[in-house]
């Protein structure tokens, strides 16, 4: 399976980007990741990437609850962005209502909800979905 | 014939070279004479395709083409291209500059020249080339004209392509049929009708039409076949229904022709064609739809006066609802028509409309009935009279019940002309119309419609003095007819044939319907037999003395100092006195001492005749000396100079009343001492204008006013101002009225509605106090007289109610809170406890070796029941929010049924008989998914902790409870059963488990129990220990 090139991670959680990556690197998901550790971070860099034409992301792990800027509005503001690239997003969290997962369907790049705690086999979801 | 030379003519030329040429070649060559003997028998042209423009025509073939001969062999034609037909035109070139003229052999064509009159000449052409030494490419041409034979041939075969354009274009399915052989062609339009191609149709043949045909038509469509076959008909012409290949019926009409017969003289070939008319065909079905349900009754008719359509009622109107009558002739059906009607009948036939209000026929089975009827004739889309529609309505019960009323005023002239009371009325313009027995004999007359002005004169009509003759005016009839009142009821009657007679005369005006008024009636009674005896009536004494005597009432006729000269029974037995002792005494001994003043006060009055009588309420003493209450009326009788003579004085007894009114008196004293006495609450009684004319001592506690200080005042005094404006604002936005403030504050009471809220009163202090004020009109004779103010403090209430607000905050924020802790449950200690599970996972991977290590694992399964944890509280968080915008109207028993059927397998695996009798109509309030939930987990637990020491069972069965309306779901088992006295209060409880069962989780009755309480139904619980339990569910009722 093709791995992906640039995942990027948005959350606060230090354990759980830990224990994300070491999930990322045993499932073999990317050949490089980003974190960021909250959603006013990521659109920082995510824009200034884009106007240095650097490499952007191809998938994005996106949790809900955050300082500074949470994940939805984060999606809010990243759906004004203007990128040649397709970048998936998947939203994150811990967050098991109803609420939560029925506002994520209606953003049309957001491609998928996985609840944590984040494992291999989600993971080898994601990637096929991306082959695809 | 004349060609005429316009432009487009041919012209002369000098293409005469072209025949030297000719002549030149024939003298070289015999074969070119033999060419143009053979072939030229209508002449011949020659073409010189060197230049292109040559063209010679020979005499013969010019004269055929309809233009001059003259100079004939000069003509050269500027564009010969014109003597041939245009679509000819191209083959004709294409052949002289090809081949195969070039060769020697003749090659023959036929090309459509045309005539100089413009019509199309067929001119065979023989072909040869030919050349001389001079010359090369020369084309000769010998023509024959074939018009005749090829005209009728191709002109059919246009025709015919022509006709097959049209019945492409017009949708007209064409069919062939020979009728002897069954050989049938159809059309590709045709097929199309029926959503075929014809492809998919073939072979055709006629059975392809009768497998697709109707076979509810085939009958008919037979018979009017078999009539066009005996000659009955020029055109066989039918509507019938055809299959279309989706399925459905298609309405086609079909006209066909017998185009040949056998020698035996048998139908043989038939050609017709299908025009579709569904649409039609369902439009007519609906005005035909439309005429058969009409209310009344409607019978549409064709020129022949056959049925087209009739409404259900004509059938039931005319008896013949079991009879078929569409298509039948109406005077078949009806023989019996009046010779009358037929001819209207023909008339509206003819365009003629008519209508009867009102006509008798005797039906056909001999019973007289009324209709009312109209008949107008109907148009075909071409404006023909299509026939005509008849529309009739059955009167005969109108006409029954009027024969009733008929029948009524017969009897009630009899009564009238048996009545002893003489009866009199007329029209509105004074004629009479009615005359009676009683009165023909008074006045010994006949009736004569005479001017009513003469009436006085010929019915001998006279004042009460026998004298006087009345005026028209003053006739009693002519009286009531004009205003309705009879002022003078007393006439004299004098006929002139008969005796005089006094009469009492009553009437009244006649009025119709709308009110107005069109005649008088009178009645007249004869009083002259009481007339004559008042007449003789004369008071005599003894009269007089025995009516004094008798009276009911107390009478005395006393001198003028009030003593008695004559008493009478009543008054002795009124007093108890004997009328000796009566007559000793005067009135002043009798009255009582405190009215004595009075008493004489009045009789001087009298006597001084400032008054002539008085009335008046007194007490007497009788002679017991008990209290005679009484009214005596005193009248002064005065002589004949006017000087007062005597006193007559009438006394009644009014003892018993004015001892009622006193003890009336005294129950109202009770209750307004009832009412000063309730300290309790406050009542204030106001006049209309809300002057305070009554304070209870309950008012003055309240307010800490005494009643002298408010009497009189408003009451507005005790009320806040700026809760009168809030009332009045709420009531202009809800009446649209401007109100003063004392209007708003009695304003549903002004209505004498009494109203309760809650005011504010301020007392002597300026307090405020919070009360329950209700204003309640008080009614006297059905009079507004005043409002009664009843005020309640409640200020405890108050305080209550404030506390209970607290409450209710308090209780907001705790669900506020419980809200925020499902949150934390729901995110933050699932982050944590995902967070453990991931890092174990991980850490499991990348040291596999500490796998067996038993710390490890423990923190392993901890971290695996934390996750469960929150999971189950996550659920009960869930069950407890927001559940009742959710609830929906839940059919019980298929809930039920479909729980028993999801759990079958875990059942028949368990070899544990589930059964359930729910009634079918039994619906609750619930949320679909909790029903289900529910029902597993009874069902699943029942399966789960069933004994195995018998054939299990569990049964779901519903009851009602009568009394408090709940549905009550009974979900019995013969399993182990639960010790209720140990776990009972903790059966439902989390993480209570009360079996060593491997499945035994503890979540389950807690959750089952919250998701019951959450749908607003509730659960209690039978059970014994290795008997059995019953779980009943009591949901709500529904409509509660």
């Amino acid at each position: 399976m093709k791995k992906i090139d640039l995942a990027c991670i948005i959350d606060d959680d230090p354990i759980f980007v830990f224990s994300a990556k070491k999930i990322m690197e045993l499932a073999d998901f990317c050949n490089g990741f980003m974190v960021f550790h909250n959603g006013k971070e990521a659109l920082n860099h995510l824009n200034a990437i884009i106007s240095n034409e650097a490499e952007l992301p191809d998938v994005i792990l996106l949790d809900l609850n955050m300082p500074v800027m949470d994940g939805w509005e984060f999606l809010e503001e990243f759906i004004k962005i203007e990128s040649d690239k397709p970048i998936t997003i998947y939203i994150v969290s811990s967050s098991i209502d109803p609420g939560d997962i029925n506002k994520a369907k209606s953003y049309d790049n957001v491609s998928n909800y996985i609840v944590k705690p984040i494992t291999i086999k989600a993971l080898k979801t994601v990637l096929q979905n991306h082959q695809n | 014939m004349c060609p005429k030379y316009t432009e487009k003519s041919p012209r002369k030329g000098n293409s005469s070279y072209l025949n030297d040429e000719l002549y030149e070649a024939i003298v070289e060559d015999k074969a070119y004479f033999k060419f143009l003997q053979e072939y030229a028998l209508d002449g011949f042209f020659i073409l010189d395709c060197q230049s292109g423009q040559s063209f010679y025509c020979s005499t013969k073939l010019l004269e055929l083409l309809g233009y001059t001969s003259k100079n004939d062999s000069e003509l050269r034609f500027e564009d010969w291209t014109e003597l041939i037909f245009t679509e000819d035109l191209s083959q004709f070139k294409e052949l002289i500059i090809s081949k195969d003229i070039c060769e020697q052999q003749p090659k023959n064509f036929t090309f459509r020249f045309v005539h100089s009159h413009k019509y199309v000449l067929w001119l065979e052409c023989e072909f040869i080339n030919f050349s001389t030494k001079n010359s090369k490419q020369r084309i000769l041409a010998g023509v024959k004209d074939v018009t005749k034979f090829k005209k009728p041939d191709l002109n059919l075969h246009e025709q015919v392509k022509r006709y097959e354009h049209v019945l492409e274009g017009t949708a007209i399915g064409a069919w062939e049929w020979n009728v002897q052989t069954g050989e049938t062609i159809f059309n590709e339009q045709w097929a199309k009708i029926l959503g075929y191609d014809l492809e998919e149709l073939r072979p055709t043949s006629v059975s392809t039409w009768y497998k697709l045909a109707n076979p509810e038509d085939s009958d008919r469509c037979q018979q009017i076949l078999n009539e066009h076959f005996e000659g009955k008909t020029k055109v066989y012409k039918t509507e019938a229904r055809m299959r279309h290949k989706k399925g459905h019926w298609v309405w086609v009409a079909d006209r066909g022709k017998v185009v040949s017969w056998t020698e035996d003289g048998k139908p043989e070939w038939m050609t017709g064609y299908h025009e579709e008319i569904t649409q039609q065909k369902k439009e007519t079905e609906r005005s035909q739809k439309f005429i058969e349900e009409a209310p009344t009754a409607i019978a549409m008719f064709d020129t022949k006066m056959r049925y087209i359509v009739t409404s259900k009622k004509w059938k039931e109107d005319y008896q013949v609802e079991d009879l078929n009558i569409i298509n039948k002739y109406h005077y078949d059906l009806f023989p019996d028509v009046k010779e009358e009607w037929r001819a209207i009948h023909a008339r509206g036939l003819k365009g003629e409309s008519a209508q009867r209000e009102e006509e008798q026929f005797v039906d056909r089975f001999g019973k007289n009935r009324y209709i009312k009827w109209s008949m107008r004739p109907w148009y075909t889309n071409d404006q023909k009279i299509g026939g005509i529609i008849i529309h009739t309505t059955d009167i005969t019960h109108i006409k029954e019940l009027e024969k009733i009323s008929e029948n009524r005023k017969q009897f009630l002239e009899t009564v009238l002309e048996s009545l002893e009371v003489g009866i009199v009325s007329c029209n509105a313009d004074g004629e009479l119309t009615l005359f009676n027995r009683t009165t023909r004999e008074w006045h010994g007359l006949p009736v004569t419609n005479i001017d009513p002005n003469k009436f006085p004169d010929y019915y001998g009509l006279y004042h009460l003095d026998g004298k006087t003759q009345l005026n028209t005016d003053e006739i009693p009839l002519i009286q009531v007819l004009k205003t309705g009142k009879i002022t003078n009821p007393n006439i004299k009657i004098r006929p002139k044939n008969a005796e005089d007679r006094f009469v009492s005369v009553s009437g009244s005006q006649i009025k119709d319907n709308k009110g107005e008024v069109i005649g008088a009636v009178v009645a007249m009674y004869d009083v002259t037999p009481f007339n004559l005896a008042q007449e003789k009536l004369q008071l005599s004494e003894e009269t007089f003395r025995g009516n004094f005597e008798n009276a009911a009432i107390g009478m005395a006729i006393c001198d003028l100092k009030t003593k008695p000269l004559k008493v009478n029974k009543s008054l002795c037995s009124i007093l108890d006195y004997t009328q000796e002792d009566l007559l000793d005494k005067s009135l002043f001994d009798l009255v009582d001492q405190k009215d004595e003043k009075r008493l004489k006060k009045l009789i001087n009055e009298l006597v001084e005749k400032k008054e002539d009588h008085f009335h008046v309420e007194l007490q007497f003493r009788s002679k017991k000396n008990k209290k005679i209450y009484v009214l005596i009326f005193a009248s002064l009788i005065k002589d004949s100079n006017g000087e007062p003579l005597l006193i007559t004085t009438q006394i009644k007894n009014i003892s018993i009343r004015k001892l009622a009114q006193q003890q009336l008196n005294k129950t109202l004293a009770h209750q307004k001492a009832l009412l000063a006495a309730s300290t309790k609450v406050s009542f204030i009684a106001t006049d209309k204008k809300g002057y305070i004319t009554d304070f209870n001592r309950g008012a003055q506690n309240l307010l800490g006013y005494s009643p002298e200080n408010v009497k009189k005042k408003s009451v507005l005094i005790f009320h806040e101002t700026t809760e009168l404006e809030q009332k009045i604002v709420s009531l202009n936005n809800e009446f649209q009225v401007e109100l003063k403030e004392y209007d708003a504050l009695i304003f549903e009471a002004k209505n004498r509605k009494s109203t309760t809220r809650e005011w504010s009163y301020i007392d002597a202090n300026g307090n405020k106090i919070p009360v329950l004020l209700t204003i309640t009109p008080i009614i006297e004779n059905n009079q507004l007289i005043g409002y009664l103010h009843a005020a309640l403090e409640i200020t405890d209430l108050k305080e209550a109610r404030n506390e209970i607000m607290s409450l209710l905050e308090v209780t907001k924020d705790q669900n506020q809170r419980l809200r925020n802790f499902a949150h934390i449950v729901s995110h933050n200690l699932r982050s944590h406890s995902s967070n453990f599970s991931s890092l174990l996972d991980i850490f499991n991977m990348e040291h596999p070796e500490l796998n067996e290590n038993q710390i490890i694992q423990l923190l392993g399964t901890a971290s695996e029941n934390l996750r469960e944890t929150i999971e189950h509280l996550n659920e009960v968080v869930v069950i407890n929010t927001s559940v009742k915008e959710n609830l929906n109207e839940c059919n019980l028993r298929d809930f039920v049924e479909n729980a028993v059927e999801n759990t079958s397998a875990l059942a028949m695996d368990g070899q544990v008989n589930v059964e359930y009798n729910i009634d079918k109509d039994i619906t609750i309030q619930g949320i679909p998914a909790y029903l289900d939930s529910i029902l597993l987990n009874f069902i699943t637990n029942g399966i789960k902790y069933r004994s195995l020491e018998r054939n299990s069972f569990i049964k779901l069965y519903s009851e009602n409870d009568d009394i408090t309306g709940e549905i009550i779901l009974n979900i019995e088992d013969n399993g182990l059963g639960i010790d209720l006295q140990r776990h009972g209060h903790k059966l439902f409880g989390m993480y209570n488990t009360f079996h060593r069962h491997k499945d035994s989780r503890g979540i389950g009755l807690f959750i089952t129990k919250n998701q019951i309480e959450a749908i607003g139904a509730r659960i209690e619980v039978e059970s014994e220990v290795n008997q059995g339990t019953l779980f009943k569910i009591l949901f709500k009722n529904e409509e509660n």
